[in-house]
């Protein structure tokens, strides 16, 4: 008996929460269309159906779309409270080339509400669903016909026209198979993402300055988001709520050392992201054997894991046409034949080092990065090139390059020393995730097109929706083992 | 709704016509449905052809005189209301606007410079890259790099 009572306060404590949770009704998303008779969704123009939309109509296709993506929100989040999105069909910067999509944000922020963090922000859709209250009612509008909606959209009415990414429009299919046109599903269901709180919002991440507490600017009185307490900086080992503005700015170009320590997503990583590919090089070298992350090429044959790779050669740097960039002369083809060529990055393209090194017999390549951080993706194209080309960091080049030219000492007269690489997977670690199994977010320095630490990091694998690239595999399915990104908004209370 | 429409009828030039349309004696209600909240669930309602039952008349440039509108400048002249409109609300929404609610929270209604930005480049092997920014400057840069023949090749480095 007093064991039963000493285990029913748990118990009933359980209770409460599985009741409190199961209290939270699916949450309902409303869609408002802002646009004019004929225009985005209203407008007539006749379509077939297509990929699972049965519209007839192109605005009536575009409507369906949106109502398939708030149904798979719906079907993931909880709130008694009605989440509100306007939605427009808009004409946005185009080229024939190049185009914005849309757009998408929290269009209402709150703090100091019920069962929130006091004077931290959120976005309205969340601080309505943890104060259970509708806290923009009763709020006149601004005069918009939006101005208390919970999130803003607006996406490229023209896609597809002339002048704007000729002939490749919105697909509007609900079944993936977009082919060569844009995945709208794809691509709302991460704008939406942001718009319910996947983003650190009110942080403007080139000053490490905060939103200040009336709204109308940034500050170093700035309030705090509700994500800058999940975003942990190994290298100084602080969260964004325990930095200076000055240190959240430098945070934020720190590459692969902010992560995201809440437990949902650390939890979550360990089932959705996979182990890291790396060269694994063996040698008899003291220190040089281990696990070499890499980058892959644009170019030549895709890596394969695991799979040998082969010995490594140095090609040494010319002071006049460069690192590899004209034909090997015979003491650097000889060196390299059957081999794979360790080739500093610098002075001509990556396809040119690979042609030349594939001309002189290489099996494969490694460009040695020449600038601190990680080892860099290799843009460029040439049909003609059959070996694998990867990257590697600039410390690690060297380390690599140190090493071939020792190893010979550390081999028998017959058998000279070598350096080995294959292609092989860290066990250690995660693809995406830092040593202690964070997922990481996007912190490339110098900043590059899509820098944003509102993303999860580009080396995550398999890719997650929110990455800063919406990638072709990505599916409509936001939970483990597939996915990171309910998990993370789970951590800031949806 | 209807009389209060009626009631704001005034001239509006439209560029390119030649003409200057002088009157609305009648629009439809479904021609407000964009200037409201109309819900996008109903597209029934939101398709309805917002001109359909419009007396709209015009001054001939050529004669003078006062004509009804044919079907394209009685579009012409939807399109320019709507734009109007749609000015009139961005300059509403151009400045955060504070908010308050009776328990004590805080809150603002944000702008677009806080919205995230998706933007699609067309590589050179045909392929596309799309891509998410947190700005639209970001965005807006990006744009202008796919354009320049530097960057046409392709979003990662060559060299």
């Amino acid at each position: 008996m007093t064991q039963f009572k000493a285990s029913f306060a748990p118990v009933t404590a359980a209770l409460a929460l599985t009741f409190g949770a199961l209290a939270a009704n699916a949450a309902t998303i409303q869609i408002s269309s802002r646009d004019a008779a004929g225009v985005g969704f209203n407008d007539p123009t006749p379509v077939a159906p297509v990929g699972g939309n049965s519209g007839t109509t192109l605005g009536q296709q575009r409507l369906n779309v949106y109502r398939y993506v708030a149904d798979i929100w719906e079907q993931n989040l909880q709130s008694n409270v009605t989440i509100t999105v306007s939605a427009g069909w808009e004409a946005l910067t185009c080229t024939s080339s190049s185009a914005v999509l849309g757009s998408a944000g929290a269009w209402n922020i709150w703090y100091d509400f019920a069962n929130g963090v006091p004077g931290t922000w959120y976005p309205q859709a969340l601080a309505n669903k943890l104060s259970g209250v509708n806290l923009s009612a009763g709020i006149p509008d601004d005069g918009s016909g939006y101005g208390t909606v919970d999130i803003k959209t607006q996406f490229n009415v023209n896609l597809g026209n002339t002048g704007c990414l000729d002939g490749t429009p919105f697909y509007l299919g609900l079944d993936g198979n977009a082919g060569t046109k844009v995945n709208f599903v794809e691509t709302l269901l991460h704008e939406l993402g942001h718009g319910l709180g996947f983003s650190v919002l009110t942080v403007q991440t080139s000053t490490g300055l905060r939103v200040i507490a009336d709204g109308s600017a940034y500050g170093a009185n700035g309030l705090p988001s509700i994500w800058e307490g999940f975003m942990y900086d190994s290298t100084v080992g602080k969260t964004w709520l325990q930095m200076t503005p000055a240190e959240r700015k430098a945070s934020a170009i720190n590459p692969l050392h902010l992560a995201w320590n809440g437990s949902n997503a650390v939890t979550g990583a360990a089932s959705v992201l996979g182990n890291v590919p790396t060269i694994k090089v063996t040698t008899p070298v003291p220190g040089a054997s281990g696990f070499y992350d890499y980058g892959t090429a644009s170019f030549g044959p895709p890596v394969t894991t695991p799979s040998a790779f082969g010995t490594l050669a140095v090609v040494p740097v010319d002071p006049v046409t460069g690192p590899g960039c004209v034909a090997f002369d015979v003491a650097t083809a000889a060196a390299v034949a059957g081999k794979v060529a360790i080739i500093d990055r610098g002075a001509c393209t990556f396809a040119t080092k690979a042609k030349n090194a594939q001309n002189a017999g290489a099996f494969g390549v490694i460009i040695a990065n020449n600038a601190a951080g990680a080892a860099p993706g290799l843009g460029g194209a040439d049909p003609t090139i059959t070996i694998p080309t990867v990257s590697v960091s600039q410390a690690d080049g060297v380390k690599l390059k140190a090493a071939v030219a020792d190893a010979v000492k550390y081999g028998s007269r017959g058998k000279p020393g070598s350096v080995i690489g294959s292609f092989s997977v860290d066990t250690t670690r995660r693809a995406g995730a830092d040593s202690a199994g964070r997922p990481l977010l996007y912190t490339p320095n110098p900043l590059v097109s899509g820098s944003s630490v509102s993303h999860w990091d580009v080396s995550a694998f398999p890719n997650l929706l929110m990455e800063p690239n919406i990638n072709s595999d990505l599916t409509t399915v936001l939970v483990p083992p597939k996915d990171l990104t309910l998990p993370l908004l789970k951590d800031l209370g949806w | 709704m209807f009389a209060t429409f009626k009631s704001c009828a005034r001239s509006v030039s439209v560029a390119g016509t030649g003409l200057a349309l002088v009157g609305i004696a009648a629009l439809p209600l479904q021609a407000l449905a964009h200037d409201g909240h109309a819900e996008a669930a109903k597209p029934a309602q939101a398709q309805a052809p917002v001109d359909a039952n419009a007396q709209v008349v015009v001054r001939d440039a050529a004669t003078g005189q006062l004509r009804a509108a044919t079907p394209e400048e009685a579009q012409a002249l939807h399109a320019s209301r709507a734009g109007v409109a749609t000015l009139r609300k961005s300059a509403v929404a151009a400045t955060p606007q504070a908010r308050f609610h009776p328990s004590g929270a805080r809150g603002a209604r944000l702008t677009d410079e806080f919205m995230s930005y998706s933007v699609v480049v067309r590589q050179p092997d045909g392929s596309l890259a799309t891509l998410c920014f947190e700005s639209r400057e970001e965005a807006d840069a990006a744009l202008k790099a796919a354009a320049s023949p530097v960057a046409k090749t392709s979003t990662l480095p060559t060299e």
